[in-house]
């Protein structure tokens, strides 16, 4: 009932939603040395309009297709949820139409966060500094995260019943009325410890402060224990000496040691 | 005018004549023989119209010679009364509140606690909603039995009736209402209880519910009932009382219905807090007392503690420092009194006792202290009370589904709660509170408000309650604050093992019965399937002292004699089997001689052995009722202990602990593996390997109350689903269930040889 379980209590939005942050932290890649061996891209094998239209910009701008390949992961639209993608996997490897490339002179706006898109050009792409729009904080707030399931046990009759009546656990939404929804995790028992006052134990901001180390004991030791302790304290000093001032050539000049 | 105008109204007559049973005074050729108690529904109401009279018209009803609900002529005793009556705050706004009651089906109040609200405005309904007319009755709900008996007292007094006639109550376990009942308090438990056999409550023609910014469990649910039940039924109309401001919240709740807010009577409150936090909150406070004692100016204090044991030392401790300052520094003299719901009555009255005299004519003032719990935060009204001192905390329950612990913690108020307790101060003249917490404290640690109790609760009997009253749709029900979705989880889930359920969540024969007890599920499965164990006559008797306060009393000062006393009557099995006989003791010749000495002599709580008496005789009507045999093993059979303990079994089979191998008198509970400790005050002799409890007790440690030893083969014979040992992962709970198993298996197989 104490700290290991805290993460048990943790409520499902306290949790850092999966892939937040892996957008913004770009994995570094080069465009290989031999072209001829780029697998899969240039032969697409739908025949969807805007995968021909990319074919045909990548014939007409042909200097710009291997740059803009590596950036992909960042370039895809990151709006949708990545749980309800159902996107085919191949239009993972096919580059988006490179949108600046059309008209440069009017600024674009993104539609996720409405911001205008900073002109686009081929040679930003390789530059190791460069970080697409989209990996911008004011982006990647806008966009709308997955979040992972609930943790509750899926063959538990008592969500059972609930998933009968319409509760769908993973809706992030507690019972109740529609608009009024309860509270969606219950309420934690925390017990507080003898009779410290409200706030004691918390410095301003209201984060709790190092426990206080307990008041030393005052021990009554019989004379055996009182000999025993000194001799005991006078080897440690002796211990901590050597430790300190212990000194190579003083030992060898001493003949010790050695 | 005669009693009978009201055979005007036909069918309204026929309804009442039912309830009166064929009483000649009703007979309207008879009418002459009764001109002078003739029936309730003439006389100076005879004019009245339903829901179309006003203030003055009530106030000349009021002014009249004969009571025009009982008939009778007014007492002296009424006119002086209604004197003082007519100066509580609701009544200048009377007009105001017939008028939106007139014209609203749903109506939220807002009135300070001494505003009058819970006593008059019951009466204004009365007087304009005459439901002796049609047969029906106006109900006022209490969260507290208490305050249920004690307003229907006053209230009776006030009108100038009998309490039981007119006016009545109704709560668990006590009944005091009658076929001439037209006004009923009640504890909303009770009426949620009443609605279950009468989902459109056709007996009432106006419910208020008083107090309900307390958010008891049986308030909420009764809310989200009643949302259902206006829809059905239109001439039900609904008064919603509470007493702080957070009203907004049950307007928008209930459809935006009309809101009027009646201010109390208070003055302004000067607040004080702490500049640095408190490392002890009891020390704190005790010299925040003793420094106002020797400060401030005369007014008396009240302290808010939260439990009995930190309260009675509180108190000494004041009490002994203020002696000394009066012997020091001549200070006046000063009082302390405790006050918690445990405390008897006449304890809780001297509350009222006012300040004591100076000790010599001109000295310094003498004060009074109340030492209280949060009871004083809005139930109760003491006057005179100037100055508060106010630590921040108060025993809260909660429930934590994921270990099926219900547990009363210490734990921080909340603002509004600390509002409200400051507002204790102002109530007679201006006051102070002294808070012992800073004010970023009060900022950041407090929330806004004290959780409802549903969010705080097990909600297994809520559950079987709702399931009752036919609400299935458990995710849709429309509540106020709904509760988690894992508590409500784990509530249909025990009811699945308690049998109260089946497997699709519907209600079984079993649980039907166990829903017309007023108990706690696992206690009435245990009940009704007493009869199984041939022990029915003893669980009774353990239900109903497990439903009622402690009854062994333990004072601080005579710890070990009461101990003593105690060990009179332990059984070596356990805390259910010596219970049941302290009562059985208490039952007998000796005891009955003389309850009170006996009960003292004993260290026994005379008050709960008498409350357990009442239970077990209203328990007992309800198995009656329900064709449940009453039986015993003769008590000469060996077995008259055992097929108690199997009985116990039967409704607590998910209170289990196993010792732990490991540590010493370490227990792990089933399923749970929460580690836990038997409570001192366990009578258990032998270290027993499988205990069921009652109680479990979260503290800094975690302890198990109310033991007694079990056997696994009895939990496997009466709880199979429960025991599925293939559910257990491996370990050694498993591993004992699994040679419990065999020997069950190795029995059976030597019966049927036998047999052969």
């Amino acid at each position: 009932m104490a700290s290991e379980d805290e993460d048990y209590f943790l409520p499902p939005e306290g949790v850092r939603p999966f892939s937040s942050g892996v957008r913004r932290k770009r994995v570094q890649f080069v465009p290989s040395s031999n072209l001829d061996t780029t697998t899969a891209p240039a032969p697409a094998p739908s025949s969807s309009g805007t995968s021909i239209a990319d074919k045909y910009l990548s014939i007409v701008m042909n200097q710009s297709a291997p740059n803009t390949s590596p950036s992909t992961p960042t370039q895809r639209a990151p709006s949708p949820p990545i749980r309800t993608q159902s996107a085919p996997p191949t239009q993972d490897t096919i580059p988006p139409p490179p949108s600046a490339a059309t008209t440069p002179a009017a600024p674009e706006y993104c539609d996720v966060c409405n911001l205008p898109l900073p002109p686009q050009s081929s040679a930003d792409a390789t530059d190791p500094k460069h970080r697409p729009h989209e990996a911008s904080l004011a982006h990647q707030i806008c966009v709308a995260h997955s979040h992972p399931p609930s943790h509750l046990d899926r063959t538990r009759p008592g969500l059972r019943y609930l998933s009968t009546y319409g509760w769908d656990p993973d809706s992030r939404l507690g019972l109740g009325a529609s608009g009024r929804e309860g509270i969606r995790e219950p309420i934690r028992p925390r017990v507080r410890p003898g009779t410290a006052g409200l706030g004691a134990g918390l410095d301003e901001d209201g984060d709790p402060l190092p426990p206080r180390p307990p008041p030393v004991k005052v021990q009554k030791l019989n004379p055996k224990e009182v000999r025993k302790k000194a001799a005991e304290d006078r080897r440690r000093a002796e211990r901590i000496r050597k430790a300190f001032y212990q000194n190579d050539e003083v030992l060898k000049y001493l003949g010790e040691g050695v | 005018m005669s009693g009978n105008r009201s055979d005007s109204e036909g069918g309204a007559r026929a309804k009442r004549q039912k309830t009166d049973g064929g009483d000649p005074k009703n007979n309207p050729y008879l009418a002459h023989m009764y001109e002078n108690d003739n029936g309730s529904d003439n006389g100076a109401l005879a004019k009245f119209k339903r829901h179309q009279t006003t203030s003055a018209m009530a106030r000349k009803a009021e002014d009249g010679d004969i009571n025009p609900f009982s008939g009778r002529p007014f007492s002296s005793k009424y006119f002086s009364i209604l004197k003082t009556r007519r100066d509580l705050p609701v009544h200048t706004q009377r007009d105001e509140f017939l008028q939106l009651y007139q014209q609203s089906q749903i109506l939220v109040f807002v009135g300070e606690t001494g505003s009058g609200k819970t006593t008059q405005i019951p009466q204004f309904v009365l007087y304009d909603d005459l439901p002796q007319t049609q047969g029906k009755m106006v109900a006022c709900t209490q969260p507290r039995r208490v305050a249920a008996m004690s307003v229907a007292q006053r209230v009776a007094a006030e009108m100038d009736v009998k309490l039981g006639e007119e006016v009545g109550y109704s709560i668990r376990f006590e009944d005091m209402t009658g076929p001439k009942t037209i006004m009923k308090y009640m504890t909303d438990g009770m009426l949620l209880r009443e609605a279950m056999n009468d989902p459109n409550l056709t007996r009432y023609s106006t419910i208020m519910l008083d107090e309900a910014h307390e958010r008891t469990m049986a308030t909420d649910i009764l809310m989200g009932l009643l949302k259902e039940v206006v829809v059905r039924r239109p001439d039900l109309k609904i008064i919603i009382m509470s007493a702080t401001l957070d009203a907004q919240k049950f307007q928008r709740y209930f459809m935006d219905a009309p809101l009027l807010a009646v201010p109390g009577r208070t003055h302004p409150v000067e607040i004080f807090y702490t500049p640095e936090p408190e490392q002890d909150y009891v020390e704190a406070a005790v010299r925040t007392v003793l420094q106002i004692h020797a400060t401030e100016a005369e007014g008396d204090i009240l302290l808010f503690l939260t439990g009995e044991e930190e309260i009675e030392d509180a108190s000494r401790k004041i009490a002994l420092e203020a002696d000394e300052m009066v012997r020091e520094v001549d200070a006046g003299p000063l009082k302390v009194y405790p006050l918690y719901g445990s405390l008897p009555p006449h304890m809780q009255q001297r509350i009222f006792d006012p300040a004591p005299p100076p000790r010599r004519p001109g000295g310094r003032p003498g004060r009074k202290v109340i030492v209280s719990t949060n009871i004083a935060e809005t139930s109760l009204t003491i006057d005179g009370i100037v100055y508060v001192v106010d630590p921040g905390f108060s025993k809260q329950k909660i429930y934590n589904p994921r270990i099926r612990v219900e547990s009363l913690l210490v734990s921080p108020i909340s603002k509004a709660s600390a509002q409200q307790r400051a507002g204790r101060a102002g109530r007679t003249r201006p006051g102070k509170c002294f808070r012992l917490y800073t004010e970023g404290a009060f900022k950041k640690e407090l929330i806004e408000s004290t959780y409802p109790e549903i969010l705080r609760s097990n909600l297994s009997s809520t559950v079987l309650e709702l399931k009752k009253l036919g609400v299935d749709d458990l995710v849709h029900f429309d509540l106020m604050d709904p509760p988690a979705p894992e508590t409500l989880m784990r509530a249909l889930e025990e009811l699945n093992y308690l049998a109260c359920l089946d497997d699709d969540g519907n209600l079984t024969q079993l649980g039907r019965l166990a829903s017309d007890f007023p108990l706690d599920p696992a206690l009435a499965v245990m009940l009704i399937s007493s009869p199984e164990f041939y022990c029915s006559n003893e669980i009774l008797s353990i239900t109903a002292l497990l439903s009622v306060p402690q009854v062994f009393v333990r004072p601080a000062a005579q710890r070990k004699r009461a101990d003593e006393m105690k060990n009179l009557f332990a059984h070596p099995d356990g805390d259910h089997l010596t219970m049941l006989n302290v009562y059985h003791a208490y039952r007998g010749s000796d005891a009955q001689a003389n309850p009170k000495q006996w009960c003292h002599d004993h260290f026994l709580s005379q008050r709960a052995l008498q409350s357990a008496d009442n239970v077990r005789s209203q328990l007992l009507r309800i198995m009656e009722r329900q064709d449940l045999e009453m039986v015993s093993t003769p008590f000469e059979d060996k077995k008259y202990y055992e097929n108690i303990r199997r009985a116990l079994c039967a409704g607590f089979f998910m209170q289990v602990a196993k010792k732990d191998t490991g540590g010493k008198s370490q227990y792990l509970t089933i399923k749970d593996n929460q580690n836990v400790l038997l409570h001192p005050s366990t009578v258990l002799a032998h270290e027993a390997e499988w205990v069921l409890y009652n109680e479990f007790v979260l503290t800094t440690k975690n302890y198990i109350r109310t033991v007694t030893a079990v056997k696994p083969e009895w939990l496997l014979d009466i709880a199979p689903t429960y025991y599925d040992i293939s559910s257990f992962p491996k370990g050694d709970i498993r591993s004992a269930l699994t040679r419990a198993a065999d020997r069950l298996a190795h029995r059976e197989k030597i019966r049927a040889e036998k047999r052969r």
